[in-house]
């Protein structure tokens, strides 16, 4: 007799205790406040996207997803078009994360190869080999942007579909970067090429520019079947990985790339700038 | 294709055939660096700064010493390392340097 | 720095007319730098060609002590790899000339010992100019 599924994907049992059995079952990212804002993490074998302009952190924020994901058991792969393995190995080692070692324990693997040859395979995929070598739970493309030099444009859609259909169908949770070089305005589409209804969650990462300072924030954008936090919060890269800062709550406007103080802190300043007046007169 | 399926090999014939050539050490370096490296031969060669031509027989050696294999993927012939059989071997290599005397060896 | 362009019979350039330091610390400090850069392009040669087991085993054996020998090293290679060192020694100049930007020709016969020489050069005039 199988249970009936809710929509959060636990079964009739797990309903009667829904806060528990769902965090297990959840994808952690291993970035605490980033898997409180998921709700407990990503919905296992969910296709998520990961966009956001160069330089925002989109492959640190990747890796560590990996890397958590090998400290709790889960064997990844992290598949690039761009870099070779050894620059991803010499950047991991930056923030602590020897990946050659997780490759010596099969527990990861760091796969380069070009997009030409990801869209040729069919029924016999590049990628079959080392899916069966260390059955991964968690796969990162960094990224499918490369994809799109490589088809028509009508075509991104259809082969996009082919790569996560591959990997759900074999049960692994994906990342799947995107390099966006804007993400404003109140529109879940992150790319041009209709993406965003293709994927089941969307992460993106925006710099933004506040009192002169470039500053970086993350945001939930889409999440397929559950809640999540919906505020922007801001994030930094230090040395051990991302790390993820309270809400721009001081803030309005920042997705649309014009951040302004929000009116009560203005009033805040104000009161703030005559009361120092004040005090010198 | 090139499978390499033969009787054993001591470790300095696998040595000797590692070193072959330059162009085999480049491509040594190149996937021992990358091991998660899979591509075309042509995409080799332009990996190592080198022509389709001058790789492609090189690239056979190793496909016979089974270091490296090879693969259909749609209309592309691919190659990439075998983990495994390069461990293998590499420690063959290992074992036949253990009892080599260098000049000078304390 | 003029770089010279190489010919098929020195892959590197002419760079042996730049004047060498006459400050003995300086060239001390020079040579160290020098030696700490051989040593790893050594060591990553050997580790990325053959393996980092390998590379302990001929560590063990003493084939890095004379590492900034060029003449005793390349015996030693010999000695080990018979042909197979000159393919050694191709990967170590090919490496140590990107570190230091030397242009490197395939195409050249590779001597070792001029090629070294070559690099220890280029080091001191870059601290030199520092």
């Amino acid at each position: 007799m199988t249970a009936a599924r809710s929509k959060t994907g636990a079964s009739g049992f797990d309903q009667l205790f829904p806060g528990k059995a769902e965090e297990n079952s959840r994808v952690k990212t291993g970035i605490v406040e980033l898997d409180e804002m998921l709700r407990g993490g990503f919905m296992p074998g969910d296709a998520v996207m990961l966009a956001g302009s160069a330089g925002t952190g989109k492959t640190t924020l990747a890796l560590q997803y990996l890397v958590n994901g090998v400290k709790l058991g889960e064997p990844g792969i992290y598949v690039t078009f761009e870099e070779l393995p050894d620059q991803i190995y010499r950047d991991a080692k930056n923030f602590g994360w020897d990946l050659r070692k997780m490759e010596e324990e099969d527990k990861f693997r760091v796969i380069c190869t070009s997009p030409s040859l990801m869209l040729e395979s069919g029924s016999d995929s590049l990628l079959d080999d080392v899916l069966h070598e260390i059955q991964p739970r968690r796969l990162v493309i960094d990224s499918l942007s490369h994809l799109e030099m490589f088809v028509k444009r009508d075509d991104m859609r259809i082969e996009a579909y082919r790569v996560i259909r591959y990997l759900k169908t074999r049960g692994i949770s994906s990342v799947l970067l995107w390099e966006s070089p804007q993400i404003s305005g109140g529109s879940f589409s992150v790319t041009d090429v209709g993406l965003s209804f293709l994927v089941d969650c969307i992460v993106a990462l925006k710099p933004v520019e506040i009192e002169s300072s470039m500053r970086k924030a993350l945001v939930i954008l889409k999440m397929r079947g559950s809640d999540h936090d919906k505020r922007l919060r801001e994030f930094e890269i230090t040395s051990a990985g991302i790390k993820i800062e309270s809400a721009f709550s001081n803030y309005e406007g920042i997705i649309s790339g014009s951040p302004r103080k929000v009116a009560s802190e203005k009033l805040m300043e104000m009161f703030r700038g005559a009361s120092e007046k004040q005090k010198k007169a | 294709m090139f499978r390499g399926e033969q009787a054993e090999m001591s470790g300095s014939e696998i040595l000797s055939t590692l070193l072959g050539s330059e162009i085999r050490g480049d491509l040594l370096v190149l996937f021992h660096k990358n091991p998660g490296l899979i591509d075309t031969v042509d995409g080799v060669a332009r990996r190592i700064g080198r022509t389709t031509v001058t790789v492609i027989s090189e690239l056979r050696e190793l496909l016979e010493l089974g270091v490296l294999r090879q693969k259909r993927i749609g209309n592309s012939e691919i190659v990439f390392l075998d983990r495994a059989k390069d461990r293998d071997l590499l420690q063959s290599v290992a074992n036949h340097l253990k009892t080599v005397r260098i000049g000078g060896e304390k | 720095m003029r770089i010279r362009e190489s010919s098929p019979t020195n892959p590197h350039g002419d760079f042996g007319s730049a004047p060498r330091s006459t400050d003995p610390n300086r060239r001390f400090a020079a040579e160290k730098a020098f030696s700490s850069v051989l040593v790893s392009t050594v060591r990553e040669a050997v580790g990325n060609a053959l393996g980092h087991n390998v590379l302990e085993i001929l560590t063990a054996k003493g084939l890095l002590d004379d590492a900034n020998n060029s003449k005793e090293f390349d015996r030693k290679l010999q000695s080990i790899f018979g042909n197979g060192a000159a393919v050694l020694e191709r990967i170590v100049v090919k490496d140590l000339n990107r570190k230091l930007g030397i242009p490197y020709n395939s195409e050249a016969r590779l001597d070792y010992e001029k090629s070294l020489e070559t690099a220890r050069e280029v080091c001191f005039v870059e601290s030199r100019l520092k």
